[in-house]
This record gives C-alpha cells, structure tokens and sequence, in this order.
C-alpha cells in the first residue's frame, strides 16, 4: 500500500519532503535517519482536504525482529490529524487506526511536507478502519 | 366440539405455508440469480479503483483488503452461517416483544395482550383472560420463515452465502426477512371443564343405581382459535455509535499482512508464512502479480460494470482456489471462474487455512462490522413493531368470532446477563498494548472516552443481552362471523377492546446454579379493557346441561343464552420465567370486575409452558464457533 506519490497541496509552512521510494522494493519507502522526525497528516482526498476523521492509534513495529516487536514511545507527537516519528535505523512496519467516520469515506495519510507522498490510505467506505506502510531507515 | 378429523384440517393451516415458503423463495431467487455483482465491500473497491480512489495494491494485497475477501470467500464458513442463524434465534428467546403462547382473545391463554412477534413454539397454557371457565389449550404457531430458517441452520435447505455464484435452491437472508413478517398459529382445547355425557340408566338398585354411560361429546382436542399475523411495520434499529476497539483492529491488521506476508521479510521453502505454505504464498504472489500486470490492464480497458464484474470473479475469484483448494493461477483468465464448489464444498482446513480463515475472521469481528450485523440482528428485537393481526375464535359453546387487531411493541435499556462481558472487552488487550502510542495519544484517547459510552450488547450475539423494558399495546375489536339475530340487543360488532402491557426482564442466570438453571425472568403488568357492545351468548342445546355452567331455570325450548353487557377491566401481574432459554414459564394471577359471562368480579391464575423450536437451529457439531469466539484470537 502506499507509494504513489500523489502531491496534494502541501502546508504553506512544511519543510522538504524526506520519504523516498524503498530502491529495493522491499519496503515501501525509505528515510534517512538524520532526516527524522517524519511528520505525517490525515487528509479528505488526495488535493489535500481537511479528513472527515481523526487517528485513533499509532503503532510502530520493528520488522527486524523475529517475530516483530512494538517500537515504544511512538509516535513522539500526535494530534487528532497528525503524528511524528523518531526512528533508529531498521525496517518498520507503522499500523494506523482511525476513529469510525459518520459517513464512508476514504481517508488518506500523507507525509507532511511541501510536496507531500502518500504513505497509505485507509478505506472506512468498506468498513476498514485501518491501514499501513512499511518504512526502512537507512 | 370439533372433530378430530376437522382439527386435523385446520391443523393442516400450518403446514401449508412451509411448502408455499419454499416455492416463494425459489422465485425470489431465480431472479437474484440472474445478475451477478461482487459482494458489497468488493463492489466498492471496483468503483474507488476506476474512479482512481484506491491503487490496485490495495485489491492485490489481501491485507489490504480484509473486507472484500472476506464476503467473497469467508461467508461461506459454516460457523460464519451459524453464527448468523443462531443470532436470530437468540433474538426470539430473548425477546419479550415475541408471543409465547395463544392470543389473548383464545380460550385458555396466559397472555391478556398479544404480542406482534410470532415464535416457532408450541405452548401449552391453562387460563382465560375473558372466558367465564378455563381451559387448558395448545397453541402451535410459526413465522413462515421458522421452517426455512431451521432447515438452512441444519444445512438440510442451502444458504445463499455468495452473491457471484448459483446456489440451487438456497434461502437467502433477505428471503427469510420477508417471510419473518407472516405468521400463522392454531390453538386447540386439550381440555374443557366437563364433557357431554348421555347414557341410559339401570333399574335402582336400593339407593344405587347402574348406569351405561356413552360419550356424547367429542374426547379429542377442539379447535379453540386460528390466527394470522402480519407485520405492518418494522422499526430500524439503530446500532450504538460504538466505536471499534483501535488496537484490535490495528493487531489484525498487522496478524494479517505479516501471516500473509504482505510486509518485507520474504519467506523461504525452511521459513513459510504463518498462514500459507510456501508454496499457496507462491501462488499467491503469481496471482498478485496476474493482478497488477493483467487485471489491472484489462480493468481499466473495460467499458461497462458488466465487464468489470466480469473480470473481478475470473481474476480476484481464483485467490479462494488458490488458498483453500490448492490450485495454481491461471493468468489470462478468460475461462475461469468460481464455482459453488469453490465456495461451499465442505473441507477440513489444513492448519494453516485454519489459521487464515481465523485471522481474518478476527479482523472483521475487530472492525465490529460482521459482529454488527449479527447484533443488529439480535437486538431489532428492539425494535418498534407494528402487527395486524386476525383471529378466527371458536370458544367452547359459544357463536365463533373474529378478532382484529393493532399490536405494537417497543422494547428498550438493554443489559448484558452473562458474565461473559468482561471477557469479551478485554479479549482485544495484548501485553504489548501498553508501551504503544497510548501513552503519547492520551489526550486523544482520553477525549474518546468521554465521548463513547461502550454499550455492552453493541457486539451481542449469544443471546446474553436481553431488552429489560418492553412496552406493548393492543387495540381491536371482536366481531361474530353470523350476526345473532335471537338475541335481543345484540349485533355484528361484539366488543371493543384495548391492552397494554408493560414487561420488566430481570438478569438471574448468574447468581447461583438453581437460577442459572432456570435462566432470566420477565416481570409483566397488563391492563386490558373490553367494551361490550353485543352481549356474550352461550348456545345450549334444550334439555341438556352445558358444559362446565349449571343455569337454573332454564326454559326447555331455550338455544341460546345471553348475559348482561357491560365493560372489563382486566389487571394481570405475570411471571415469566425461562427468557432466552428454549423453555419458558408464564405463570399470572389476575383481577377482572367481571368475564364475558359472568358479572362478578374474580381472581384467576393463568400458567403455561412454551418451547421454542428455534433450538433447531443449533449445531451439535464441534466446530460450531460463535461470532463471540473469533474475537480471541
């Protein structure tokens, strides 16, 4: 899921986006370790509208462990539509949960910056309150 | 008295429906058949895909969509079907909107008003609300669905589980829905007071005298009422706005992607995947492959629904063979397609079909969606209903009847009994959960809270939630089918008559064994009025006593006899023990200032005991898991 980067009209005060796609095409996308925190948002659509819902949990696993583990203390910040990560160097799965919507909808998470990626999309419309992307920090 | 031969007639009232039943639905079903569409959730994502919502990654990743595969390949699971069916069957033993026995209107019932919800149940009560003598009756009575549903519960009728393939004959919910509107019931007096004896006597033998005594009357059973009930009008229910449990959800979420291997961390032939073996997740991965270079291809090239439908069965369809009948992929894909087989041929599921089949089960009961729907079903018992219902009344020595009437219901406060909540609640919580992001979405969660209020019975399907106040409301009138025209003062339109009833059920299956045994109870206070317009006439044959009156002063030539007119006011408090459980107990005690013959005022007591058949429904097959299990994984 994930990795198309569609480019909704990013914040006018967001920095340079840091994601790029996995080379490898084992995760979906890679980051820099230096280029941490990665900020995320909750959009409508991919033109960047404000989401009909908010997050309801976060959760980072670590896929180098066998089996995974949950990453503590992430993310390091979160509001109802934005969350930021800290991670080391390691490959991770990030787990998103959204609170129910009033009416389907899809709802998108993008990486928060000027020209934003689309890290996945969750697809409340079909009752699936939950989705995901796998990220390696290199 | 009735015949037996002629009981055995109206008898055959019930039977009639279940074979008209059958025929309806297979005209119901011949025309579904016609049109095939991917069930709901695929349909949805085949639009978000062509309206450029969604990527073709998340059709091609079975993780990332749970919902999809589930209702294509999963519904057919027969615990998912008994589940269903057994939810509704929870609902009728728990429901107090349902009538346990005769109508009010009949000889020998325990009920002063009728309720709008028609059970598959015999009962057999002793009273009378209104008649001047008790009776014992036996009430049989059914919901046209109440065959069906049984027999698709036992798998001897099939169950419409797929809405791309054919399933001969099969009942659909839906059907059975419709049918569920309609029911029928006969009641039978199992006793009158005394029976019509005649015999000669003997020359007296002192103060004895031998006599030789023939039966007169009939000893068989005489029909005491036939009724039929159609709901008019059925309340939606409105499902709690509960929200799902956010790291149950995520948990199956990522049991699913990493079982499947839909992350990073690409299995070897030495390290399958948790849920396939290595060589189904080759398969897999050809088939996800197929997906993205043809499917996807072919999709967008298509250029009605009608094609894309099409190619939805002929290409996602083959993931069900793949993963549960070991076969490989076939891509292009012009000639295949999925058949019943695919879906519904029984199989005993290797340990790792078993575990997919488990996980993925687990996410949809963590997304409450499946688990809504059958608590949708349990709790519609909450539900306002609106039933008409008519009665064809035959009391014992008096002109047969008609009685029409209004029945509305509404039930309400639900409470979970069992002691199962907690484990239920809890099920979703891991050891891990609580070094995750909670501690840093507190105030989120904290907020949430505040705003949802968990309703216990949101997710109820094992019949452990009962509706603890249940409010019902009777309005009609009773008419003769042949006007008396020898009875001064009398016309068509007998009485005019008004219930209401309020039922309080109360949780005693934890406290102690005896009262698990016995089960919860519903307390029930009615109030029922009857304004006589025609007086009450009771046929006497000239010259012989009537069965279980002695009227002094009769005239030899007199047919018929007739009381005084006035209205009843009839108050019951009734007991009724058994609710949720397949038997039940009404027992009442009641004041009335007079019954239809009788001017005095009287106390009464009414009993009965009901079973209901919706027991048929259970499976004694071992595997048979509830809705309520999956959510452990």
């Amino acid at each position: 899921m994930g990795g198309n980067p569609i480019n909704p009209a990013g914040g006018a005060a967001a920095g340079p986006c840091k994601i790029s796609a996995d080379p490898s095409g084992e995760y979906n996308f890679q980051i820099r370790v230096a280029d941490m925190p990665l900020n995320a948002k909750l959009c409508g659509d991919h033109q960047g509208a404000s989401p009909p819902a908010s997050f309801n949990l976060i959760k980072v696993r670590s896929l180098l462990a066998s089996p995974p583990t949950v990453v503590p203390g992430q993310p390091t910040a979160m509001t109802a539509t934005t969350f930021s990560l800290t991670l080391p160097v390691g490959g991770y799965y990030i787990g998103v949960v959204i609170n129910p919507l009033p009416s389907a909808a899809i709802v998108y998470v993008y990486e928060d910056c000027a020209g934003s990626n689309q890290l996945t999309d969750i697809l409340a419309d079909v009752q699936q309150e939950s989705g995901h992307f796998t990220l390696r920090v290199v | 008295m009735m015949s037996p031969r002629r009981l055995a007639a109206h008898c055959s009232f019930l039977v009639i429906p279940v074979p008209v039943a059958l025929l309806l639905l297979s005209a119901l079903n011949a025309e579904a058949a016609a049109n095939y569409a991917p069930p709901p959730a695929c349909s949805e994502m085949l639009k978000d895909l062509k309206a450029g919502k969604i990527a073709i990654d998340d059709l091609r990743y079975l993780s990332n969509s749970p919902v999809c595969f589930w209702e294509l390949a999963l519904q057919s699971q027969p615990q998912t079907l008994r589940s269903t069916l057994r939810a509704e069957a929870a609902a009728q033993k728990s429901a107090a909107t349902v009538q346990i026995g005769a109508p009010s209107g009949s000889n020998g019932t325990t009920s002063a008003v009728t309720k709008p919800n028609t059970p598959l149940s015999l009962a057999s009560e002793y009273g009378g609300i209104t008649s001047s003598t008790s009776n014992q009756t036996m009430t049989l009575q059914t919901t046209l669905d109440g065959i069906p549903t049984a027999l698709a519960g036992r798998g001897v009728v099939p169950y419409c589980i797929s809405p791309i393939v054919t399933i001969p004959g099969c009942v659909s919910w839906k059907d059975l829905q419709r049918l569920n509107r309609f029911g029928v019931g006969v009641t039978s007096n199992t006793t009158a007071a005394s029976q019509n004896i005649s015999g000669t006597a003997a020359p007296a033998q002192g103060s004895s005298q031998q006599a030789s005594l023939a039966t007169a009357g009939s000893k068989g059973p005489s029909l005491s009422s036939v009724f039929a009930k159609a709901t008019i009008w059925r309340g939606q229910y409105k499902l709690p706005a509960k929200g799902p449990e956010g790291s149950q959800i995520e948990s199956a979420s990522f049991d699913l992607a990493y079982g499947l291997k839909d992350i990073p961390l690409a299995p070897t032939p030495a390290n399958p995947p948790t849920l396939m073996s290595y060589t189904t997740w080759e398969n897999y991965q050809a088939w996800q492959k197929c997906m993205k270079d043809e499917f996807l291809q072919r999709f967008e090239a298509a250029k009605t629904d009608t094609a894309r439908n099409d190619l939805f069965v002929k290409y996602y369809g083959q993931i069900v063979g793949i993963l549960f009948r070991g076969k490989g992929v076939t891509c292009p894909a012009d000639n295949v397609a999925l058949s019943d087989k695919d879906l519904i041929a029984p199989f005993p599921p290797s340990d790792e079909q078993a575990k997919l089949i488990k996980s993925f089960e687990t996410y949809m009961a963590a997304t409450s969606m499946f688990e809504a729907q059958l608590a949708q079903m349990v709790l519609a018992a909450a539900a306002p209903v609106l039933s008409f219902e008519y009665d064809y009344n035959t009391p014992v020595n008096q002109p047969t009847t008609s009685t029409a009437k209004l029945v509305f219901s509404k039930a309400g406060l639900q409470k979970r009994c069992a002691s199962s909540s907690k484990k239920t609640e809890d099920s979703g919580k891991k050891p891990d959960d609580k070094n995750t992001v909670d501690a840093a979405a507190k105030p989120m969660a904290t907020a949430d809270s505040k705003d949802k209020k968990p309703n216990p019975c949101a997710n109820s399907t094992d019949g452990s939630c009962i509706n603890q106040l249940t409010g019902t409301l009777n309005a009609g009138g009773n008419f003769y089918n042949s006007a008396p025209s020898s009875v001064p003062g009398a016309g068509a339109f007998r009485d005019a008559q008004v219930g209401a009833e309020l039922d309080y059920a109360v949780c005693t299956s934890s406290a102690n064994p005896i009262w698990s045994f016995m089960a919860n109870a519903t307390f029930g206070l009615a109030y029922y009025y009857q304004d006589q317009v025609s007086p009450s006439i009771l046929k006497v044959t000239p010259g012989m006593s009537v069965s279980g009156i002695n009227i002094v002063g009769l005239a030899s030539t007199t047919s018929s006899v007739f009381s005084k007119k006035g209205p009843i006011n009839f108050a019951q408090f009734k007991y009724g023990l058994g609710t949720g459980k397949n038997v039940k107990f009404p027992i009442a005690f009641s004041y009335s200032n007079r019954t239809d013959l009788i001017t005095k005022p009287l106390w009464s007591a009414q009993f009965g005991v009901s079973y209901d058949f919706s027991s048929l429904l259970n499976s004694s097959s071992s595997s048979n898991t509830s809705a309520a299990d999956s959510k452990s994984p």
